[in-house]
């Protein structure tokens, strides 16, 4: 889980659009349970998502984004979805070690009091304020391992700093690192913001491609017309790819470094290069 | 009829229930509107008298407005409105 | 030199129709035609009884003309490639006074030109009439362009009334019809509504279903190796088919490949096709919109085909028999890949053959693209409603759930496998779709109230009432 290229939004009170959300070509879906829906339909759509959970076949990996610690709602919706079977919760506007704590606290009680403990569950954290992404690798530190993904939430970090999220592409640089770094760090992935102008293609490209330069291995799309550019650009390129074979055909490289097409190649981009070719197998057979 | 509860929607993909309180009978009046009612009929009923069988109260008159909702959705709207009447019963 | 009339019932008093005859009509108005609706009830207020009415399809307001005519008795048998309601109604209720025949184009074409319906009076609409009786849907201020079906009228009908509303006093940019096939001609106040001419079957569509099996669609094309230098293409007119044809002419386009013709329905991405030269020529029995029929006008490279030309299978060098590919839609398929076009799974007769049924059996790749379910109604099932293109000659079928293929095509089963795209057998897939929706029940057949014929003549089979 969570090494996924694209991640599809689709909110947890539009049954019909979840009907059809598996089928896009999105790594991952997010049932959305906090800002699509508005607070009088929490119930209503808490109620459907774990319907969808358990009876309908939602293709790929299946996360459900909760309500956020501070509401009435997300201990109600951490219960729903641990008991409709659901695997992956994402957790929005997680700001510190204690925030993580009071989920996995409440996490694990759920868990033994169901009789679930034998269920893995992944948790996608989302780091959308400066305090968030300041704490990013104390958070992951507090995980226990639970978290299998870091998330950028742009909108409410933008908000808090009073900059503009389509502003100049360097604004988002350093919580974009600073997140990559601690994901990496982790061994975990790393989802990009969305980009909510899902009639701007060049803009999310250019969005996408950014984030991917940092770092991030993944990002959260709310338009199917979004995933086909977003898996391209987070995708092994055939250039790639023939690059990668061409530094494995050397084979073992514990003798140090060695050239390849006039480049050096040592142990780091070795490593790289196996990675690449890694992920397209994944991919050619997801 | 005397609506109490109402949930869900006319979108396609989903289903809207309306829950009322009747006098005219001592069982529920369940009125099922569904412009696949003649291919879909007999899941329908059943997703219907599963959700109908947990509810102890009073006869209710029950109106289904489908728009080609599949069965679970049908059984999470029938579910909301199940509960949101026992909330308002208090 | 036909005879020019003032007047509608002169003219139809001139063509010596009586009792009983067969009159035709085409469609290429589309929802604006205003031809079929002005002219039926003067038929009616004539005292005609009993008239078979051969159009080459049913749309819009034209079907409550129809509905009344029959109602009043004017018209007793109906043929047609499709229809919609409130006509449907009438004919599932049992109510419609004779018989009612679907044909698909090419089998109209060919009933037509072997004699087996004769057309004692054709009504051709034509946006452009001049001094002499040539005839021609792409000039004049009701332009709609190709008049392809209308030229299969004329050329075998006894009598031929072309109904106009713009006399050109310069010779036309081209005659579809000449005048010697012409008998006579009446200037009307208006064939048809400028606006609506232009709309109706053409469904075009962003929505991302559409679009996403439309992509679908593009890799099974270049998975097949069908798209090389000389391809010959057709698409049908729903969204996905416009879709498809969009993102074909962009990757034939990229590469660079030549394609020889498309076919068929014109729409405006075909016309893309033969602007930027990855189409030599279009080949044009109906044109969608109005760049179509522009085109039409303007590209010497976009021609005007005759529906017998186009698919009779009577015809040896039809157009249909050179494709290299076709792809169309249904509203079901069944696990023999039988396709149905005209009627719902609940029965209700919805949509048209077209020429699905002639160019799926004469192409050499025949791709059906659709959803997997069209609501909670699933695409897929044990046997169809109603056949109407034979599953021997369906060969791929593509949805956004899963892709299959015939049986009977192996070849294009490999080269799918060998460019990694997955496919299920069609009884997997109707099993992976019905866990979703549900199993429809079955509705039943009651009484027979209408035939599909096989492109040749022969029943392929009925629309029953349920």
């Amino acid at each position: 889980m969570g090494k996924g290229r694209t991640w599809l939004y689709c909110p947890g009170n539009k049954p019909g659009k979840i009907v059809k959300a598996g089928v896009y070509g999105a790594d991952g879906l997010v049932l959305d349970l906090e800002d699509s829906v508005a607070p009088a339909m929490k119930h209503e759509a808490r109620n459907l998502v774990s319907a969808a959970l358990m009876h309908h076949p939602l293709n790929g990996d299946v996360a459900v984004r909760i309500n956020g610690l501070g509401t009435d709602w997300w201990e109600d919706d951490l219960r729903a979805v641990i008991q409709a079977g659901g695997s992956i919760l994402r957790i929005p506007k997680i700001e510190t070690v204690e925030d993580i704590r009071s989920i996995l606290f409440l996490l694990k009680d759920v868990q033994k009091k169901m009789g679930f403990n034998s269920v893995r569950i992944e948790l996608q954290v989302i780091l959308e304020t400066p305090r968030g992404v300041e704490n990013a690798f104390s958070i992951l530190d507090a995980g226990e391992g639970f978290i299998h993904a870091l998330s950028f939430g742009a909108e409410d970090y933008c908000s808090a700093l009073g900059i503009d999220r389509k502003g100049p592409e360097f604004v988002l640089d350093y919580p974009r690192s600073r997140i990559a770094a601690a994901a990496s760090a982790a061994g975990i992935a790393c989802l990009d913001t969305v980009w909510s102008d899902f009639s701007d293609e060049e803009g999310l490209k250019k969005d996408a491609s950014r984030a991917k330069n940092l770092g991030f291995t993944g990002k959260s799309v709310i338009h199917p017309a979004q995933i086909l550019s977003v898996n391209t650009i987070f995708s092994a390129s055939s250039q790639q790819i023939q690059w990668a074979k061409k530094v494995l055909s050397i084979g073992d490289i514990h003798q140090g470094a060695v050239a390849v097409e006039g480049a050096m190649v040592d142990e780091p981009i070795f490593r790289r290069a196996k990675q690449i070719l890694k992920q397209s197998e994944e991919e050619l057979h997801a | 009829m005397n609506p109490i509860v109402c949930v869900g929607s006319e979108e396609k993909g989903d289903v809207l229930v309306t829950l009322g309180l009747q006098e005219e009978s001592q069982t529920h009046q369940i009125q099922i509107h569904s412009p696949v009612r003649s291919l879909f009929k007999k899941q329908q009923d059943q997703v219907v008298a599963e959700m109908v069988a947990h509810y102890q109260g009073s006869p209710l008159f029950i109106e289904i407005s489908d728009n080609h909702a599949l069965d679970w959705v049908l059984r999470a709207r029938l579910l909301t409105a199940f509960q949101m009447l026992e909330h308002w019963n208090g | 030199m036909p005879d020019f009339f003032s007047d509608l019932r002169q003219a139809i008093q001139a063509s010596g129709l009586q009792n009983g005859m067969r009159i035709s009509f085409h469609h290429h108005l589309r929802h604006g035609d205003e031809v079929v609706s002005t002219i039926l009830p003067i038929l009616t207020e004539m005292g005609f009884k009993n008239l078979t009415l051969c159009v080459s399809s049913l749309i819009g307001d034209s079907g409550f003309a129809v509905l009344e005519a029959g109602k009043k008795g004017t018209i007793r048998d109906l043929e047609t490639t499709g229809l919609k309601e409130p006509l449907a109604g009438e004919i599932l209720s049992g109510k419609w006074p004779g018989n009612v025949i679907f044909r698909s184009h090419g089998g109209r074409a060919g009933a037509i030109t072997t004699g087996r319906t004769p057309i004692h009076l054709a009504f051709i609409a034509a946006s452009a009439v001049d001094q002499n009786g040539n005839i021609n849907g792409i000039d004049g201020h009701s332009r709609f362009g190709s008049l392809g079906y209308g030229i299969t009228d004329a050329a075998h009908a006894q009598y031929v009334l072309a109904v106009t509303d713009h006399t050109a006093q310069d010779r036309l940019s081209r005659n579809s019809i000449s005048s010697h096939q012409v008998n006579g001609v009446v200037q009307v106040k208006s064939i048809g509504n400028r606006k609506l001419i232009s709309t109706g079957t053409l469904r075009q569509s962003r929505k991302p279903l559409d679009v996403y099996i439309a992509q679908k669609v593009i890799q099974v094309l270049e998975a097949s190796g069908v798209v090389q230098e000389g391809f010959a293409y057709q698409a049908g007119s729903g969204a996905i088919s416009v879709m498809t044809s969009q993102f074909l002419v962009s990757m034939m386009k990229e590469r660079k490949i030549h394609g020889s013709f498309a076919s068929g329905g014109i729409t405006s991405p075909l016309v893309h096709g033969i602007e930027c030269g990855v189409f030599q020529e279009l080949y044009d029995v109906q044109s969608f919109d109005d760049i179509a029929a522009c085109s039409l006008k303007n590209n010497s490279n976009h021609r005007e085909m005759g529906a017998s030309e186009y698919a009779s299978p009577f015809e040896q060098n039809r157009i249909s028999s050179r494709l290299d590919a076709m792809i169309l839609s249904g509203t079901e398929i069944d696990v023999e890949f039988n396709l149905n076009s005209l009627t719902g799974t609940n029965g209700r007769i919805l949509g048209a053959l077209g020429g699905g049924p002639d160019t799926a059996e004469d192409s050499q790749l025949t791709i059906v693209a659709m959803p997997s379910m069209r609501g909670r109604i699933p695409s897929i099932n044990s046997t169809v409603r109603t056949i109407c293109t034979l599953g021997q000659y369906v060969d791929v079928l593509v949805t956004e759930r899963g892709i299959c293929v015939h049986p009977q095509r192996e070849d294009i089963a490999q080269k799918l496998r060998d460019s990694r795209i997955t496919t299920l057998s069609i009884r997997d897939f109707k099993e992976k779709i019905h866990r979703i929706t549900g199993i429809p029940e079955t509705i039943p057949r009651k009484s027979s109230v209408a035939i599909v014929e096989e492109r040749r003549g022969a029943i392929l089979d009925k629309v029953h009432q349920y």
